[in-house]
């Protein structure tokens, strides 16, 4: 099984199946200051969605906009939630799975790094700079 | 209609088209992550738009720089490569249909994310947007989802996926050009026009065709895609797919009335920047090193590159550039205004300009004119002293502020003002034509010609000076040179006054008067002051113009020309009294105050 999570993790397996292995909550940094980019750049479509759609519909309605900083915090908590959903996908490739090359060919497709989604990341955080210069925020 | 229905049209719309995508064998969770890859692109290119209110279009941008630079091109391009980045790649899509209905759900949230924004600010009248935009997204998505579902992993399969982009932007694109080229404001491409003239056809109609052509070959396109890949177990057939692509299709044209004024915007620059940034993205995602004449590396390089020239750019603008934006954007409005002669809120347009940048002159002088031609002289004033604090050198302002002084009578400050901006621009034409009017008033005939013939000599094509030149020489009572300056301008001056004066010229020289005058008249819409026209042709012993007049500047105007007109008939003491009453009632500013006052001079000479 920790095999399939250093195989899961990609590029920084070894030390996130370590972080993994030790079932403590570590703070995620990257996810905390970028969480668009962070959750894009680790496959994680529904939390990036939450983070990137929900402060932009929570902008426009009146009396929320406070709450669109709520995915920084989402960001914070990153790593706990990518070790949750690392665990899940993992189990249902297992099950799912002719032999053990197609589990672990797909456990690696579904696991590594989306460098294109750190990409879409980091434009969405670009125009919501400019946003909020243009807002007069800074 | 609310708001609300415009949400849920919306919603509506997002859940007819999830329905028919699971329909035909679309993957449950592998359809919801990616609608919400597709939502984070769509918030991802709505917040990059949103700083330039792209659907109010206030830079005025074309419409097809609208619907190709800022919407077809950009946003094809980011769902092309979410499609090769996020779908192609992820575990769950097993075979190339499962990645070409994961990209329908991905153009769905994406079509989501970029429709509730203005639905949600602008509500009702956004309905039409809101059931049309998500069914074309999910068509096109299709059809891009396909050939990214087959492109081979090579420079082959790259090609193929930019001849894609191309062409479904150039599909988007043409959708979206029926819409905005079809707006009562739109400034179509002169070629477009001219084709549509010459074909015979109405303008309305080819965009509505348009509209219909791309959103059916878009369906199309989405059906061919359905069909030539092998169908799920759970999938429908031929006929089953094709039928729920049309009725995707169909969702979109079946309720295309039922939106409200449609609105359009664009961001010019972003676009062409985003336009050449995101390709080198599309290369870099979709090659592999050993196929593609690019490495991945360098693309990425490009890409970087041009993110990195676009922060430099906002760096150098920052916030004052987007309130420099912000005030040209309301200036524009109050110029706008102002031609449309609503000089009111012309006036609150170019105090939102002043109010967004008070320290920039140039929307006071804006304000102080629209204030002068709502006859707020006091306002127009302030304006100007404002305007003048940071430019006391201005000869524009000065000359601006002179006529303000006239109009509340302040004789001596007027003259001064005018007297500094002739010595800082003393061949500006328009202060050369005040100095002239000046010299009118203080009854400086000679002073106005001398002005008025220098200024002709600079430009002998200047009507204004032209009309003025034919009015001083007829108070002087040289009516042959008057009638001669008149004519000179009759052509080429759309407004009836300098008909009505040569025809006056005409009459006094005992000449067949009014030719001109009737012919200008045939044209001329039934206001002010073709009544007096009317009567100058009668030359009968009424003044019927008179009691069509709705103030005293008309007032002013009726009796002035009825009593000129009868001078030439009729030379009696009761001519002469009927002219006698004129300056009485004239405003001071009207030309004909001046026009009886001279005339009534002369006759006592």
């Amino acid at each position: 099984m920790d095999d399939d999570f250093a195989l899961f993790f990609g590029r920084t397996g070894e030390r996130l199946a370590r972080e993994h292995a030790q079932g403590q909550w570590t703070f995620c940094w990257p996810g905390f200051l970028f969480p668009q980019a962070w959750f894009l750049y680790r496959k994680m479509y529904g939390w990036a969605a939450l983070v990137t759609a929900g402060p932009f519909v929570l902008e426009r309605l009146p009396g929320l906009g406070g709450l669109a900083w709520g995915g920084s915090i989402l960001g914070a908590l990153g790593l706990k939630l990518y070790f949750r959903s690392a665990g899940r996908i993992v189990a249902a490739i297992r099950a799912d799975s002719a032999d053990e090359a197609e589990a672990r060919e797909r456990i690696a497709r579904a696991g590594g790094v989306s460098r294109f989604g750190a990409w879409v990341g980091a434009l969405f955080t670009f125009a919501a700079v400019i946003s909020m210069l243009k807002a007069g925020a800074w | 209609m609310s708001g609300l229905y415009a949400i849920g049209a919306t919603l509506l719309s997002v859940v007819a088209l999830a329905l028919v995508i699971l329909q035909l064998g679309g993957k449950v969770r592998l359809s919801l992550e990616a609608a919400a890859a597709g939502a984070a692109l769509g918030a991802t290119i709505s917040l990059l738009f949103a700083p330039f209110d792209l659907l109010a279009n206030p830079m005025r941008f074309a419409p097809q720089t609208l619907a190709f630079g800022c919407a077809g091109l950009p946003e094809e391009a980011l769902k092309m490569l979410g499609f090769a980045a996020f779908l192609r790649p992820h575990w769950r899509a097993r075979s190339p249909r499962d990645v070409m209905l994961a990209a329908g759900a991905l153009a769905l949230g994406f079509a989501a994310l970029e429709t509730l924004p203005y639905v949600i600010r602008d509500g009702e009248g956004r309905v039409r947007e809101a059931v049309t935009a998500a069914p074309m997204q999910v068509l096109w998505g299709i059809a891009g989802g396909y050939v990214v579902a087959r492109a081979p992993a090579n420079a082959r399969g790259v090609a193929m996926g930019v001849a894609a982009w191309l062409g479904l932007a150039a599909l988007h694109g043409v959708y979206d050009f029926g819409y905005f080229a079809g707006k009562p404001d739109a400034v179509r491409f002169v070629a477009f026009d001219a084709l549509i003239a010459s074909l015979g056809l109405d303008a309305s109609m080819t965009l509505r065709v348009l509209v219909d052509g791309a959103a059916a070959a878009s369906a199309l396109a989405a059906a061919a895609a359905l069909r030539a890949l092998p169908p799920a177990p759970s999938a429908i057939g031929f006929g089953g797919a094709l039928a729920a692509t049309l009725i995707a299709g169909a969702f979109a044209t079946a309720l295309y009335g039922a939106g409200e004024a449609y609105a359009a915007d664009a961001w010019l620059p972003f676009a062409t920047g985003l336009g050449f940034a995101l390709p080198p993205f599309a290369l870099g995602v979709m090659s592999r090193p050993e196929g593609a004449a690019f490495s991945r590396r360098q693309l990425a390089t490009a890409a970087a590159l041009a993110v990195c020239a676009a922060s430099v750019a906002t760096g150098v603008w920052g916030p004052a550039g987007w309130r420099r934006l912000d005030v040209t954007r309301a200036q524009s409005q109050g110029a706008q205004l102002y031609a449309q002669r609503d000089f009111e809120r012309a006036a609150g347009a170019y105090g939102r300009a002043v109010e967004i940048m008070p320290g920039n002159a140039e929307p006071l002088a804006q304000r102080a004119a629209a204030n002068a031609a709502a006859r707020r002289y006091g306002d127009a004033l302030a304006d100007l002293d404002a305007a003048l604090t940071f430019d006391a050198a201005n000869p524009q302002w000065l000359a601006q502020r002179a006529q303000a002084r006239l109009e509340t009578g302040d004789s001596d400050g007027a003259a001064l003002d005018l007297a500094q901006a002739r010595r800082l621009a003393p061949n500006d034409p328009g202060i050369m034509r005040m100095t002239a009017l000046r010299d009118v008033d203080k009854g400086d005939w000679d002073a106005a010609l001398r002005q008025l013939n220098a200024r002709l000599h600079d430009d002998p094509g200047d009507r204004l000076a032209t009309f003025q030149r034919g009015r001083v020489w007829f108070y002087k009572g040289e009516y042959a040179r008057a009638r001669d300056d008149f004519a000179a301008i009759l052509v080429a001056d759309p407004a009836l006054y300098s008909a009505l004066w040569h025809a006056l010229a005409q009459r006094l020289l005992h000449e067949s008067a009014g030719d001109a005058l009737k012919a200008r008249l045939d044209g001329a819409p039934p206001a002010w002051p073709s009544p007096v026209a009317r009567m100058l042709l009668a030359a009968g012993p009424r003044n019927d113009a008179r009691a069509l007049a709705a103030n005293d500047e008309e007032r002013c105007q009726a009796d002035f020309y009825f009593a000129l007109s009868r001078l030439g008939v009729d030379p009696s003491d009761l001519t002469a009294e009927r002219l006698h009453a004129v300056p009485g009632e004239c405003p001071t500013r009207v030309i004909e105050f001046e026009g009886a006052k001279a005339e009534l001079r002369r006759l006592a000479r």
